[in-house]
């Protein structure tokens, strides 16, 4: 593994306790919400803060040890790190700062030019080195970040929430080429972010960071798939319980009862997808086993598709279609049925 | 801008009436009793010329004095935790409020050659003495401008966003280079206000020269003392010379407009 951590930092509110590894040519997410400690855990594998317990080793050398009082400061870690924001220097061109990481390690003037002109024509902004980075627009001045980063060939490249400043118009085709720049790079990738299609379209492996912990890790399908927290449920749009299981019965913690396909014993998850729940005026006639009385307490239009927040034995988003919802004659407070096949609940022991 | 409402008291409009007068009465007299036609004449004379030159030379010494020592003090304040930091701050912004007169005297019993604290020494080592010298000039001009630099720097320093030196440090600078590469050139504005500022004091200190340095002409006569010194035999002179001071002061606020002022002129808005 090129990064191995298992780190322990108290600041603040925040209690962060966290494994984390990557190998090479692997991309990591770092998924959580504002204050789960993400872009602490970030700092510290940068080396810009140091842990109280454990340690960081990239390629397998110790760079924090606290128990034998071993820290290597930044500018002596191999690590490349595309800050939020991108933070190019201002008052240095582009190719100046693409050129930075290489003087600041000793190349001279001119070698440094000419690699970071290399680099700057790999991202494809040949063109601009002479301008300011003030000139450029968002998706821009990420590419030079990249570049700035990538130049001093570092073993681990650090990412903290790469997307989060372009706008929503642009954003689609920039992680596109994120991805494609990500892929020509060898070391190992930690992305920061807080955003699930960040994470999903740029990562292989997700760890979902909850109040300093890790809440769930794994391959992305996976943890999209099956959650095990109401912050990746909603993250992934999905509904999410969990209950006690008894054969093919899950009685939930807030008391309604779920049937499913597979049995379960103990306690476990159980995940419905939104489109999985039928809505009907009057009891469903046929097959479904799962059929719970509700009212409506909220709808989020998603396009031309509808999320109708439901409260009943067991609370459920389902989500139609506009038309489906006006056939309906939907409103807050109607009351109706909600049907799931036992087939489409995924259940999965805690 | 109209403002609708209640409007500011008549007796607080009539009283800002008569502070305004009172700034601008001043200028009136000095400017009514310029001879215009006289000025290359008066800057001809070889007092004016020996203040001017020595003005020139004494600022540029101490404003340079004052960013080699005074930007680091700057960095050290700002970054730096210690005990006693507030300590130190109240210390270096002192000679702000101090009257210069005391300050001369203070530096006096540091650096003269009798009884001095430092200034024996450094005579008897080197044979040099501040006193009555050019460089007695620059050392008291350095004491009273030195803390308009520190204090606007280290504002710039501290809101300057810190994340940047960061980002060089992740590149591989180390800490002599952040602060070459990116701390200094990020506080450039701050620097040059406090630069300007700084610049502007030690042009026209008079109470701790005057009181440390003495006041001899081609030595340690600046243009201050100088027009104390020929405001009874030389009118026109010293009117002469202080107009430059008073248009030297009108371009070093007019350059500092942004950066001092932007701040008061949004709460305004």
């Amino acid at each position: 593994m090129t990064l191995v951590a298992d780190v322990g930092l108290h600041v603040g509110e925040l209690d962060l306790a966290v494994e984390l590894d990557a190998g090479d040519g692997e991309t990591v997410a770092v998924l959580g919400p504002n204050g789960a400690g993400k872009s602490t855990l970030l700092r510290i594998l940068a080396g810009l803060l140091g842990v109280d317990r454990g340690f960081v080793a990239i390629d397998g050398v110790t760079v924090d040890d606290p128990a034998t009082g071993t820290f290597v400061v930044p500018e002596d870690r191999n690590v490349g790190v595309v800050f939020q924001d991108y933070l190019l220097f201002p008052h240095l061109s582009v190719l100046e700062n693409v050129a930075f990481g290489l003087r600041s390690r000793g190349v001279g003037r001119v070698d440094a030019r000419v690699r970071a002109s290399e680099w700057l024509a790999r991202v494809g902004m040949a063109d601009r080195g002479r301008e300011r980075p003030t000139t450029l627009s968002g998706g821009q001045q990420q590419r030079v970040a990249l570049a700035r980063a990538l130049v001093t060939e570092p073993r681990l490249l650090l990412l903290d929430e790469p997307l989060a400043a372009l706008d929503v118009g642009t954003r689609t085709e920039l992680r596109r080429d994120l991805r494609a720049h990500l892929a020509t790079f060898r070391g190992a990738r930690v992305i920061v972010t807080h955003e699930l299609l960040d994470a999903v379209a740029l990562a292989d492996r997700l760890v979902v960071l909850e109040h300093g912990r890790i809440a769930q890790s794994g391959a992305v399908a996976d943890v999209a798939g099956r959650p095990r927290s109401r912050y990746v449920a909603d993250l992934v749009g999905t509904n999410l319980f969990h209950g006690v299981g008894r054969g093919t019965t899950v009685r939930t913690d807030q008391g309604g009862d779920v049937v499913t396909a597979e049995p379960a014993d103990g306690a476990a998850y159980i995940a419905i997808h939104p489109n999985a729940v039928s809505l009907d005026r009057a009891h469903p006639e046929g097959s479904p086993r799962n059929v719970w009385r509700g009212n409506v307490v909220g709808t989020d239009l998603l396009g031309d598709r509808v999320r109708v927040h439901l409260a009943g034995p067991v609370r459920l988003v389902a989500e139609v279609t506009a038309v489906a919802l006006a056939e309906l004659g939907l409103h807050d407070g109607s009351e109706l049925w909600a049907s799931v096949k036992a087939t489409e609940v995924d259940v999965y022991p805690v | 801008m109209s403002r609708r409402g209640r409007g500011v008291p008549l007796v607080a409009v009539l009283l800002a009436l008569v502070a305004v007068g009172f700034f601008v009465l001043p200028l009136v007299g000095l400017l009514r009793k310029m001879p215009w036609s006289d000025i290359w004449d008066n800057l001809d004379d070889p007092a004016a010329r020996d203040a001017i030159r020595l003005s020139i030379e004494c600022s540029l010494w101490s404003t340079l004095l004052a960013i080699v020592f005074g930007v680091p003090l700057a960095y050290v304040l700002a970054r730096a935790r210690f005990p006693g930091r507030a300590l130190v701050r109240a210390l270096v912004v002192l000679p702000m409020v101090l009257p210069p007169v005391v300050g001369g005297v203070a530096l006096l019993y540091a650096f003269q050659r009798n009884g001095g604290l430092l200034g024996g020494w450094i005579y008897d080592t080197f044979g040099f003495q501040f006193t009555f010298s050019k460089w007695g000039v620059v050392l008291a001009e350095t004491f009273v401008a030195m803390p308009f630099l520190v204090i606007t720097v280290e504002a710039g320093l501290r809101s300057m966003d810190r994340r940047y030196e960061d980002a060089a440090a992740s590149l591989g600078a180390g800490r002599w280079t952040v602060f070459r590469r990116v701390t200094v050139p990020m506080v450039t504005p701050a620097l040059i206000a406090g630069s300007a500022l700084a610049w502007a004091r030690a042009l026209g200190e008079f109470g701790a020269t005057i009181t440390f340095a003495g006041n001899i002409q081609g030595r340690t006569q600046t243009l201050p003392l100088a027009v104390y010194n020929l405001l009874e035999a030389q009118q026109g002179v010293a009117i002469t010379l202080s107009l430059i001071l008073l248009a030297i002061s009108v371009v070093v606020l007019a350059s500092l407009r942004d950066h001092w002022f932007g701040g008061l002129r949004d709460a305004g808005r």
